[in-house]
């Protein structure tokens, strides 16, 4: 296939859905504008404020990572993946240890709000440290040598600077938020419908999807806007290894080791209080057991589709100019709209569920991969593939000898990140399948029917299917990692 | 003589043409012009990886420009030398022997006289990310002429090393297109580059409109 069509063809795989539900839906296309604007109004309110603090939080945490950074490296660390924690685990922990945490818990658009920060705002202030690591390293030594306090530093120099760097942050958060699925359909209520969740109910209650179809589209044209507004024009700095001790604050550090320590002591907490109900499990059975193996081998087939698209996409060599627009806007894929645009186009019969939900994470996903990293890295190696072709290499020569060989455990690292979101999912799954048939599906149903202590329970047997796709898949990178080095 | 006609390429804030330039199809040929003058811009045209809006490149009665870069048979060097850091010295050279299908024998002897003029036999086996600067350059011209390219092209090849190792490797070039008779294109902003190695010297300015 050529460059150009294989090209095309990745777009229109990734838009795929769109036009699934473009031509296989026909009906009156309408929709209530009352419950529309309110479901807008809370998408909005929840993406926004959600933003706001996990900016917030996230520049206080920032302050304790900066502080860190070069003096107490282990201690950087320690921080660094603390922080991590809340993207890596299943949302369905988050969401556990949370709801848990803070009783009466606030349903609603409140409860979404404080779980998305939990989520987000270690990231946030990695991104923040980061980009402050690079925008201010320039004038910070200056402004300590000419006398100035860390305050005044900040009010005239380092926000001005790193305001362009916060509104993008900002408006990414937004995106994301905006298009969250999970954790609006767990805490949102009914109170806090967003978009996402009244297109999974006029799809889950009502045999004409048209009105869901609407809104589907809406929400993926509002969604394209965040994006791109998330990606207008950023400084560009010079990064130099510069110490920004000064700058930071044990403040930061402080806050996360008290989130994360109430966050893991909330947990233990409901884990141990359903220990006191472990008899009750016995209803399932052999089923548990069936449903750790069914969250593992889905997890498997996400894993190597994601590998197969991974490196059918390394087929084109120089990334055509169109899709790297497409893919850095397409910040976050509408989750209803991905999995409603399958269950138009494939049959409802329960097996099925083994291809919609791995080929639904690889649409989801894609996007994110590519913006963390893989996109960036097989664009480095654009002169290494002019120089192959002026040698004349043909396609297969270069994907074979010179881009998979130098991208396949990258590629493999990212696969085995889905892999690892697969094993916790229970959002995808609710909408493309029938049955309760993997771990995250019984833990969800345990959460909705308020038995959140035997929830805690089980998910302990999530976050072991997630700990083993993880770790096999660390294995498996470094394992190429050091065939390369030898 | 090989002929450039009626090239042109347009870009965003920057047009460039070329009407008729001829290029000399022995020895050392060198364009010279500054920085952003466009010349990179020209070669990366000739070798194919350039957007172009027109462009026929004569050469021994064949339009060079109407065949696919792969078809070109053309060697190339820019700047950042460009290696395969996965593949060793000697994997880098039979990379590009391999997809050119050459005859084992063949690449052998090359392999033998090249890797000795090139002084490559101690890094051959090293990977090329491991390489010094000099040791990846001379990867680089090995890899570049172990085919006999119709054309070499160089773009600025020696600005990453240091002056001592610089000189060194200007006459290495010399010595080595002079012995496989392969036509070579280099620019460069270095008149002492130009005048230690070029058969001819075109100032950019002399062939090419630019509008900005």
């Amino acid at each position: 296939m050529q460059r150009s069509h294989l090209g095309f063809a990745i777009l229109l795989f990734l838009i795929s859905p769109v036009l699934f539900l473009l031509f296989s839906v026909t009906g009156q296309f309408q929709v209530q504008m009352n419950e529309l604007l309110w479901a807008v109004r809370n998408s909005f309110f929840q993406s926004l404020m959600s933003s706001f603090f996990c900016l917030l939080f996230g520049f206080i945490a920032a302050l304790g990572l900066i502080k860190t950074h070069q003096h107490r490296p282990a201690m950087h660390a320690v921080l660094v993946v603390l922080c991590l924690i809340p993207q890596f685990i299943p949302v369905v922990v988050v969401l556990i240890s949370v709801m848990n945490g803070l009783q009466p818990f606030p349903m609603g658009l409140p409860g979404i709000i404080i779980v998305h920060v939990m989520s987000y705002f270690g990231m946030t202030a990695i991104l923040i440290q980061n980009q402050a690591q690079e925008v201010l390293s320039q004038t910070s030594q200056a402004a300590q040598v000419i006398g100035s306090s860390r305050w005044i530093y900040f009010r005239k120099i380092g926000f001005p600077l790193l305001r362009k760097d916060l509104v993008l942050i900002f408006s990414y958060l937004t995106a994301v938020f905006f298009s969250s699925f999970s954790v609006p359909l767990i805490v949102g209520g009914g109170r806090g419908t967003t978009l996402e969740v009244l297109i999974y109910e006029k799809m889950r209650l009502s045999t004409d999807w048209s009105p869901a179809v609407i809104l589907s589209l809406l929400q993926t044209a509002l969604l394209f806007v965040l994006s791109f507004l998330a990606l207008k024009g950023r400084a560009q700095f010079t990064k130099k290894e510069v110490s920004l001790n000064w700058l930071g604050s044990y403040v930061g550090v402080f806050l996360i080791l008290i989130i994360m320590a109430a966050f893991f002591a909330s947990f233990a907490n409901a884990v141990v209080d359903g220990l006191s109900q472990i008899g009750n499990l016995s209803v399932y059975g052999s089923d548990l057991m069936e449903a750790f193996l069914a969250s593992l081998f889905l997890a498997f087939l996400s894993y190597s589709a994601v590998m197969g698209f991974l490196y059918a996409f390394c087929g084109l060599g120089q990334v055509p100019h169109y899709l790297d627009i497409f893919l850095n806007g397409y910040i976050a894929p509408s989750t209803a709209l991905t999995c409603f645009g399958l269950l138009v186009y494939f049959p409802a019969d329960f097996y099925w569920s083994y291809i919609k939900i791995p080929l639904a994470f690889l649409l989801l996903s894609l996007p994110s991969l590519y913006r963390l990293g893989w996109g960036e890295k097989l664009k480095s190696l654009d002169s290494q593939i002019q120089i192959a072709r002026s040698l004349g290499a043909s396609q297969f020569q270069i994907l074979s000898q010179i881009t998979w060989p130098q991208m396949k455990s990258h590629s493999r690292f990212m696969s085995g990140l889905v892999a690892t979101w697969v094993c916790g999912d229970f959002a995808v799954s609710r909408i493309l399948s029938t049955r309760d048939f993997t771990l995250g599906l019984i833990v969800e149903s345990l959460m909705t029917s308020y038995r959140l202590s035997l929830a805690s329970l089980l998910s302990l047997l999530l976050i072991l299917a997630s700990s083993l796709c993880f770790f096999i898949v660390l294995g498996l990178y470094y394992v190429d990692n050091r065939k390369f080095k030898n | 003589m090989s002929t450039i006609e009626n090239l042109k390429i347009k870009k965003k804030n920057f047009q460039l043409s070329v009407q008729k330039w001829e290029i000399l199809d022995e020895g050392i040929h060198v364009l010279m012009g500054a920085s952003g003058s466009g010349k990179s811009t020209i070669l990366k045209a000739m070798i194919g990886i350039e957007d172009v809006e027109s462009l026929n490149w004569l050469y021994k009665g064949q339009d060079l420009a109407a065949l696919p870069v792969e078809k070109r048979n053309l060697g190339a060097v820019f700047q950042t030398w460009d290696l395969f850091p996965h593949m060793t010295a000697f994997q880098n050279v039979k990379f590009a022997a391999d997809v050119r299908k050459m005859n084992s024998e063949d690449f052998k002897s090359q392999w033998n006289w090249l890797s000795e003029k090139l002084k490559m036999e101690t890094f051959a086996n090293t990977l090329a990310d491991r390489l010094s600067g000099g040791e990846k350059q001379r990867t680089a011209f090995a890899r570049a002429i172990v085919t006999r390219p119709r054309f070499l092209l160089l773009d600025e090849p020696f600005s990453a090393l240091d002056a001592d190792l610089r000189h060194e490797s200007r006459l290495l070039l010399r010595d080595l297109v002079r012995a496989q008779k392969i036509p070579t294109l280099m620019v460069t902003h270095d008149l002492d580059e130009a005048r230690l190695l070029a058969d001819k010297i075109t100032q950019i300015d002399e062939i090419c409109e630019i509008h900005r």
